[in-house]
């Protein structure tokens, strides 16, 4: 299983339209993929229309109460599997004051399910430098971070790398780093001017695909599915049906591979 | 991403033309400007006008971030290249009903001396399949009076102002460009230029390069 994580410091850059509709993509090339949502507002688990009630296990009872991540495991539309989320997720930031190495929880709860899924995608909320992201950190193989090709989300992903590399470094572990970006509007001057500054300064770190801002990605999230099982044929889709096809290719490279290790 | 997704992404639809170039063996920008218009209308799918507009983008982006592989991110030559994305040198697009860009156009000297082309043949009910007296008579009311005029211009602004459906004048300038190879004979030498101020919007320069939805498979680069 490879496990990517998707990241920002920001809010509202498109890490879990990211992270939902490119695990629909994936699904739909036939790759088994497990969507985690480490986020307490449960963005994430809310657009693939899981709800969670008072019985039913979620992340939150795996890293608080060391429930076994299989247990809380639900299909999602498209034929993705997600361990939700919920508010209580919050409590975790406060509760690994009191835990020993609280950031290898998730990662630890992952290596029952490593034969399960070819992917598992890590929804992170929007603060870099929280136990939350840790987590995902210690987690993942390949940090994927989501700039939107917007006002001054270049300038915060660069605030964020420094604190991603200085948690590395602090885990001792390496890790690959991709760029990708997100609510592109190519009639858009600033958006075009954006992303010629991202690609001059993450070259081939930045993924060929850029996702075109969409209304199909917004009703697809409003309708509680991904953007494939909306409409399987419009523009956004697309999009990830090429940033899924880049996320395999990458899989097969040796180098990344090598990376892969820690 | 190197300089040849770039400009897919910023001039065309991104994936589906990086894969047609790729797949016709474009690896690098800078080889673009060396490439026939008419072949690359051919791979991409997409009319002469639009793949010379495209050679000309790939000129202007190759001389602009230079056509080297792409730097490692934190490689010295990529903090080379870290300048604010914002502060990078290009007009903003002028508001609507702004002139936005300059053409080239041949002069009216110099378009007299051209020997006639059957491309540029006027329009006439039944000179082209589908072709009738009242889309004539349309697009004659928008300048559009000619079949190598009509291959250049179909577009969905062209389509909204004159009220043929989209896919319809899709249509016509198909058989355009069929007619206009079928007829072509060899281009005259340059001729000497003046600069033409073209009123457009911003959104009329991306709806020439819109392609009809229906049929991704087929959709043209723009779509």
């Amino acid at each position: 299983m490879k496990t990517l994580a998707l990241v920002n410091q920001k809010g509202g850059c498109g890490k879990t339209t990211t992270a939902v509709n490119l695990a629909g993509a994936l699904a739909a090339r036939g790759e088994r993929v497990l969507v985690v949502d480490l986020d307490p507002q449960a963005h994430a688990t809310m657009a693939l229309s899981v709800a969670v009630e008072r019985d039913e296990r979620s992340l939150s009872d795996v890293l608080l109460r060391g429930t076994s991540l299989r247990e809380t495991l639900r299909a999602a539309p498209g034929g993705i599997v997600l361990a939700p989320s919920t508010l209580e997720l919050a409590e975790f930031e406060e509760a690994a004051g009191r835990t020993l190495n609280p950031e290898r929880v998730l990662a630890q709860a992952l290596q029952e399910l490593a034969t399960d899924f070819d992917f598992a995608l890590l929804d992170c909320p929007p603060r870099a430098d929280g136990v939350l992201t840790a987590n995902a950190l210690r987690a993942c193989d390949l940090l994927v971070l989501v700039v939107e090709m917007g006002a001054f989300a270049l300038q915060g992903a660069f605030k964020a790398l420094p604190i991603f590399e200085e948690l590395a470094e602090d885990m001792d572990k390496r890790f690959e780093l991709h760029v990708v970006g997100t609510m592109f509007d190519r009639k858009a001057e600033l958006a075009r001017e954006l992303l010629i500054g991202t690609q001059a300064r993450f070259g081939a770190r930045l993924f060929d695909t850029v996702v075109h801002q969409s209304s199909r990605l917004r009703e697809a999230a409003a309708s509680g599915v991904p953007v494939q099982v909306l409409d399987p044929f419009c523009r956004a889709a697309r999009d990830f049906e090429a940033l899924a096809e880049e996320v395999c290719a990458l899989r097969s490279d040796p180098a990344l591979a090598l990376s892969y290790t820690h | 991403m190197d300089g040849l997704a770039l400009l897919c992404n910023l001039f065309a639809d991104g994936p589906l033309t990086l894969r047609r170039l790729r797949g016709a063996g474009v690896r690098r920008l800078a080889e673009l400007e060396h490439i026939e218009p008419a072949r690359l209308s051919e791979w991409l799918h997409a009319s002469p006008a639009q793949a010379r507009d495209f050679t000309e983008e790939a000129r202007r982006l190759s001389r602009r971030i230079g056509d080297e592989p792409p730097p490692q991110a934190g490689s010295a030559s990529a903090r080379a290249h870290e300048p604010s994305a914002i502060a990078l040198p290009e007009p903003p697009l002028a508001p609507p009903g702004e002139p936005i860009r300059e053409v080239p156009r041949p002069t009216a000297a110099a378009r007299e001396e051209r020997a006639p082309e059957p491309s540029s043949a006027p329009l006439r009910a039944g000179l082209l399949p589908g072709l009738d007296a009242a889309a004539v008579a349309s697009m004659t009311g928008y300048n559009v009076r000619t079949v190598q005029a009509l291959a250049e211009s179909a577009g969905l602004s062209l389509s909204r102002r004159t009220g043929i459906p989209y896919s319809s004048l899709l249509g016509l300038a198909r058989e355009a460009r069929r007619f206009a190879l079928e007829h072509a004979v060899p281009a005259p030498p340059p001729a000497p230029i003046e600069r033409v101020v073209v009123s457009a919007t911003p959104d009329a320069r991306t709806d020439e390069f819109t392609l009809p939805p229906e049929d991704p498979g087929s959709a043209g680069p723009f779509g």
